[in-house]
């Protein structure tokens, strides 16, 4: 698979979902439905979404419980209803370290394939590239903000190659 | 198949801990860097399941993780078993909003 400058998927993730790519959109994109499924702490814990899903909008999940407080945010760069939607993806799992997560829907029939594929961090320059045409949406203000998002020091490939 | 570190900061740390187990401070100490800059590249490695932290009274100890040797399939098994759990959970949702249709 891919190397060096161009880090490839580590996991990738697939299934047959019945139901529309539409309304598996709005799971992921409206909080009211992503405190349903999202928080992995499930009955025992308050959950608190918010989102604002556009490119360059932040999204957050706040579980908290008696004892604990978890927070899981990040940052939407691509946003292509009900087709693609990609974003950045930090929180206890991830040790708060910034990684990449792609969800693409493929309408087959009355079903939905859901291809996830969380990457461990991506490579800064790949992502300026691959989101140079975000500066349209942005403006050139929105592009430094992007680059910053994007900072030099925040997301690096962390492994230099990838999985065969 | 796991190859090096793009970054030599962390090439260095993970170099460090190699020798032996130290404080965060300790690790921080040669590179000309700000503490919290340092501790940005621990925690990408903690992530990556590589080195482990624990603590000895006040002080935050690293060493490297020898429990998993293959730290790469270490990642790759937290972040699947993470998401199949939440695509079930989103999987059930949708079968609870479709329930919720039909009864009107």
């Amino acid at each position: 698979m891919a190397s060096g400058d161009t880090p490839g998927p580590v996991v990738q993730i697939r299934r047959r979902v019945r139901a529309g790519a539409e309304e598996i959109f709005d799971l992921w994109t409206k909080p009211e439905l992503m405190v349903r499924w999202m928080s992995p702490y499930p009955g025992t814990v308050h959950c608190k979404a918010s989102c604002d899903p556009r490119p360059g909008g932040a999204f957050s999940l706040v579980m908290t419980s008696e004892e604990s407080r978890r927070e899981v945010s990040g940052t939407y760069l691509e946003v292509d209803r009900p087709r693609k939607l990609v974003f950045t993806w930090s929180g206890p799992l991830t040790n708060n370290v910034k990684t990449l997560v792609t969800v693409e829907l493929i309408p087959r029939g009355d079903e939905t394939d859901l291809v996830l594929t969380p990457r461990a961090s991506a490579n800064a320059g790949n992502l300026r590239r691959s989101y140079e045409g975000l500066g349209k949406h942005f403006g050139p203000s929105g592009r430094r903000g992007l680059t910053s998002l994007l900072g030099e020091g925040e997301i690096r490939t962390f492994w230099g190659a990838t999985v065969t | 198949m796991f190859v090096a570190l793009a970054d030599p900061t962390r090439r260095a740390i993970l170099e460090r801990l190699s020798r032996s187990e130290a404080r965060v401070t300790e690790v921080a100490e040669p590179f000309h860097m700000s503490l919290t800059a340092v501790s940005k590249h621990i925690r990408v490695l903690e992530a990556s399941g590589m080195v482990e932290r624990h603590r000895r009274g006040r002080d935050h100890i690293l060493s490297i993780n020898t429990r998993s040797p293959d730290e790469v399939e270490g990642w790759i098994g937290r972040m699947r078993r993470y998401w199949e759990v939440r695509l079930n959970a989103m999987e059930h949702l949708l079968r609870e909003l479709k329930k919720d249709r039909t009864r009107g």
